[in-house]
């Protein structure tokens, strides 16, 4: 039985995993909607 | 004397109110009378001309209407005051969008319930053999996995945001609500990462079998074998069905990232006008200057639409591959296949794995 989900397991603890990554990145970039969406933005 | 001062004064205040009020017409029109104002607007134009030729409601209908002005500020966006596309597109949102995709989902869940009652679970005809072929690898297991768990979780907390309003507020009370969709969205815009990756990896690792040949037209013709016992068209690796599945998962897949990335990128990230010429080489009529508010708008339409649909098919997917079908879902959960349940789904496949192996197909003793 532990064979059985034992793929299905690495494929979800990987996915969290790039997704925590992801995570840290996209807030690191700092982008908060407030300046993605300010009229003082220069790009177009 | 006194009463004489009186009636001077009420006579002078409706004198006054009449000169008043009838200077009020006409500037206003009288009301239900449908008196145009002479002298205020004719010919178009304010008084003073101010304006230049232009009334004061034809204005503000184009500001309204979104008419767009210059600025001298680099963000050339603030030269449109009122921008209501986006009204229309909630209603769009809130209303048809919402509709269809609640029948299509609940229709393809009554389509597999009444496929169940029918047809029942599609068994392994000759029984199990308990000697097995290796079907996917690990890393082919891993891959389909990653993109599976993330699809699985995206379209939660995706389905969340588009009905969860409906729903869940009533159960947990909308102040969790609220910190749950939250939550989901951020976990929607992270985990969009991992099915990004999930897709390409899918894409490289399984694209060479999924190349269509004349034994697909031969397996749909058949209906898959699905619709009838004892029916198995032949078939490769992958049969028409699966094939399917692979190019909707590819193609799908890359415009839900495509347009999910503009979402995450809004007003950097535009890809529909230049679609929009494209498609319109074949005789379309869409609109190929876009502001990037309407850019980001169309992303979210596209989104919402390519989801709901793709839901819709992975949930016969998930179907076939778990209750569905006896035998299938060992492929991605150990690898190991049934030889039997090769034969009759993949007889064409199991004959070139026979060809080039030398040794016996089967490498598990029965358990
Ligand atoms: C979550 C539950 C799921 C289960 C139980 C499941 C099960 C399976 C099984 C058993 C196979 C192998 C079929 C065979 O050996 O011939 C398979 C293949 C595949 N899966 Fe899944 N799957 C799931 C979710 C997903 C999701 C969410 C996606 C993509 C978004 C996906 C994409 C694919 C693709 C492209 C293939 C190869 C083509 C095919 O066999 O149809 N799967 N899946």
């Amino acid at each position: 039985m532990g064979d059985r989900w034992r793929s299905m397991w690495m494929g979800t603890i990987a996915a969290i995993i790039i997704a925590m990554v992801a995570g840290v990145v996209m807030t690191e970039m700092k982008l908060s909607s407030a300046q993605k969406f300010s009229t003082a933005s220069t790009r177009l | 004397m006194a009463a004489k001062i009186m009636r001077s004064l009420v006579r002078l205040t409706l004198v006054a109110a009449f000169l008043f009020f009838s200077i009020g017409f006409v500037q206003t029109g009288i009301p239900g009378l449908g008196l145009a104002p002479a002298q205020a607007q004719s010919a178009g134009s304010v008084p003073c001309n101010w304006s230049g030729n232009i009334s004061d409601t034809q204005f503000w209908r184009a500001i309204r209407k979104g008419v767009t002005g210059t600025v001298s500020i680099p963000d050339r966006k603030a030269g449109q005051l009122v921008q209501s596309d986006g009204d229309e597109l909630r209603a769009f949102r809130q209303g048809p969008m919402s509709q269809f995709g609640g029948w299509l989902l609940i229709g393809s869940l009554i389509l597999l319930g009444l496929f169940y009652v029918g047809r029942g679970r599609i068994e392994v005809e000759s029984g199990l053999s308990g000697k097995t072929i290796e079907r996917f690898n690990s890393f082919e297991r891993f891959v389909h996995w990653l993109t599976a768990s993330s699809f699985v979780i995206l379209a939660l907390t995706g389905l969340n945001m588009l009905y969860g309003k409906y729903v869940i507020p009533t159960l947990i009370g909308k102040e969790a609500f609220a910190s749950l969709t939250m939550f989901g969205k951020f976990a929607h815009d992270w985990i969009a990462w991992a099915f990004i990756l999930g897709i390409i990896m899918m894409f490289f690792s399984w694209v060479r079998h999924n190349i269509p040949n004349m034994a697909d037209i031969r397996w749909l013709m058949a209906g898959g074998g699905m619709f009838s016992k004892g029916v198995h068209p032949p078939a490769r690796r992958f049969n028409a069905g699966q094939k399917i599945i692979f190019w909707v998962v590819i193609v799908g897949g890359a415009s839900l990232s495509g347009s999910g990335l503009a979402l995450l990128f809004p007003f950097e990230i535009e890809m529909f006008a230049g679609t929009f010429k494209i498609i319109n080489v074949f005789g379309f009529n869409f609109p190929t200057e876009l502001s990037s508010i309407q850019e980001t708008q169309y992303a979210l339409m596209w989104h919402g639409i390519m989801a709901l649909v793709m839901i819709a098919i992975i949930i016969a997917h998930i179907y076939i591959g778990s209750v569905g079908m006896e035998g299938a879902f060992d492929a991605v959960g150990t690898g190991q296949v049934d030889i039997n349940w090769a034969r009759e789904h993949h007889n064409l496949w199991v004959q070139e794995m026979e060809s080039m192996d030398e040794g016996p197909v089967s490498n598990r003793a029965p358990e």
